[in-house]
């Protein structure tokens, strides 16, 4: 059993690595024979405009989509707790609806959405698009801390004076800090690599995923290979980041 | 403060969820029975269901909807044989203090985006990728393989894609499964396949089945996948619903109304899937047939 985990590790994460290999070569071909190691491709990667602006747009739809999304998150997690089960649990339902709606239909229903409502394609609406996405994770992973929250907490922080919004800042921010930090990281993370929704709801200019993908439809280039490495660098730190913080570490 | 704070806190996400969450779904329900949409502006739309007659007319599309439904069963079963003894080996096998570790090396290449997961299958399967490669390599071809451009290589690309739903729900599953009792099990006189079948099968039905029909609604939706890896045969639904959002105006109807159809039909196969498996695993090894 032991070696069939380490042979689906290995399955799992070489091809991703098989990106990385044949961005370092001098040849113009992607493939194997590997030509001669050589960082040229970077250096053409980099030096494209295009694929800076990507770089560029993924990053800070990330960045805000994240920050909104586990702001979302804890209002929907912070409300269902002031609610009646059968209320809570309608919420919930409601909130789930991206996480089990086919991806393809997630991304044509939130097309159609922002044309009624007058939004056009681009940045605006991919970001509505990504935390609408990044929010039912956001809001099980906040609430499901909030219910480890000792229920005498709060009555200890009323007793001693504190009002709502004081002991929400003081006593449950502190509480959530662990899985906000996670559901944020993880929320970035879902819009870094989002395809679909950024696909559809995407103006002229392209999200690193959409732009690779337009790239890989009219043929391999080592320039290309560079570019994903480049973004697989920063997907491999920003998960690394995000174990990091939300694992409890030195536990047996 | 608090009677005013309170309905201010709660209204909030409700709109939220109302109108981001479940709207967008509503609004495709009113633009699939449009006649045309988007049209010129002073152009007003008339109602009706020619959407859906225009699925149950074309024989073309409802072979689309069932080369998707196949490949997502397809996909779903390999990933549930592959998901399972690497589940089970991480949160049975795996001792405490290093199971964390072994399931975020499991679980970190499903933290790139898929559309370079897909590259990654391209890289295996092209003709100067690394399988046709190593192949030469050892003698045992010549020419290269056609690996590329048909079913296998989508079917590869949808279980890459796809595999984590259906790894950690049967990792959470597995990993709520009390130990003692595969010990009491196994103290009994049951063997490794006894427990597995009698024991370890029912305690985590809902697992799986929870496993298998998330897993069977994300393979129904991945785009990259077959556009990318699919050949010049039957398109997936997928591929056939993107079409009507580009090039020609006026046939959103279409796509919004295909889209219903596999969301509904998606979620009726993925219900019946899970209640399948839910029933058929405590029906065919019922717990108390253990002691039979």
């Amino acid at each position: 059993m032991a070696v069939f985990y380490w042979m689906a590790v290995a399955a799992l994460t070489l091809p991703l690595g098989l990106i990385a290999l044949t961005s370092l070569t001098d040849s113009t071909l992607v493939g194997f024979p590997l030509g001669h190691p050589s960082l040229r491709w970077y250096q053409e990667a980099l030096s494209d405009p295009a694929n800076l602006r990507a770089f560029g747009l993924s990053a800070s739809l990330a960045l805000t989509s994240a920050v909104l999304a586990v702001i979302v998150g804890t209002w929907i997690a912070l409300a269902a707790g002031m609610l009646d089960p059968l209320w809570r649990w309608l919420l919930f339902s409601g909130t789930l609806v991206p996480l089990v709606t086919p991806g393809i239909v997630h991304a044509i229903s939130l097309r159609i959405a922002i044309r009624a409502v007058g939004i056009d394609p681009g940045p605006s609406a991919m970001l509505f698009g990504h935390v609408v996405h990044a929010t039912p994770l956001a809001a099980i992973m906040i609430s499901a801390r909030l219910a480890m929250m000792p229920k005498d907490l709060l009555d200890a922080a009323k007793d001693l004076g504190a009002g709502p919004v004081r002991s929400f800042l003081h006593l449950q921010l502190a509480w959530l800090g662990p899985a906000l930090a996670g559901a944020a990281l993880l929320a970035g993370l879902n819009s870094f690599d989002d395809f679909l929704r950024s696909f559809f709801l995407g103006g002229y200019d392209p999200t690193l995923p959409v732009l690779i993908f337009g790239r890989l439809r009219s043929g391999l280039t080592p320039e290309l290979n560079a570019l994903a490495t480049l973004a697989l660098i920063v997907m491999a730190a920003v998960g690394g980041v995000a174990i990091w913080i939300t694992v409890p570490r030195g536990r047996a | 403060m608090s009677r005013l704070l309170r309905p201010a806190l709660i209204a909030v996400p409700v709109i939220w969820v109302l109108a981001a969450h479940v709207g967008p779904l509503l609004a495709m329900v009113r633009i699939s029975l449009l006649d045309a949409y988007p049209g010129p502006p002073d152009a007003s739309p008339s109602f009706g269901t020619g959407a859906y007659a225009a699925f149950f007319a074309g024989s073309g599309y409802q072979a689309a909807l069932g080369h998707s439904l196949w490949l997502s069963a397809a996909a779903t079963a390999i990933t549930l044989v592959l998901s399972w003894p690497l589940a089970w080996h991480v949160a049975v096998r795996v001792p405490g203090g290093r199971r964390v570790k072994r399931l975020a090396l499991l679980v970190a290449p499903f933290w790139t985006s898929e559309v370079l997961r897909i590259f990654a299958v391209v890289l295996m399967l092209s003709n100067r990728g690394a399988l046709n490669s190593m192949l030469r390599w050892a003698g045992l071809t010549h020419s290269p393989l056609p690996l590329l451009y048909g079913n296998g290589s989508v079917l590869a690309g949808i279980v890459y894609t796809a595999m984590l739903s259906m790894l950690l729900p049967l990792y959470a599953a597995l990993d709520r499964l009390p130990p003692d009792l595969l010990d009491a099990a196994a103290d009994l006189g049951a063997s490794a396949w006894q427990r597995q079948l009698f024991v370890v099968l029912p305690l985590v039905s809902g697992g799986i089945s929870s496993g298998v029909a998330l897993t069977f609604l994300v393979c129904l939706g991945v785009l990259a996948a077959p556009a990318l890896l699919g050949g010049a045969g039957t398109p997936t639904f997928a591929i056939v619903i993107s079409g009507f959002f580009s090039g020609a105006s006026g046939r959103w109807p279409l796509g919004a109304a295909f889209s219903l159809v596999m969301l509904v039909g998606g979620t009726a196969c993925a219900g019946g899937l899970a209640w399948a498996f839910r029933a058929g695993l405590r029906g065919i090894f019922p717990p108390h047939r253990v002691n039979a």
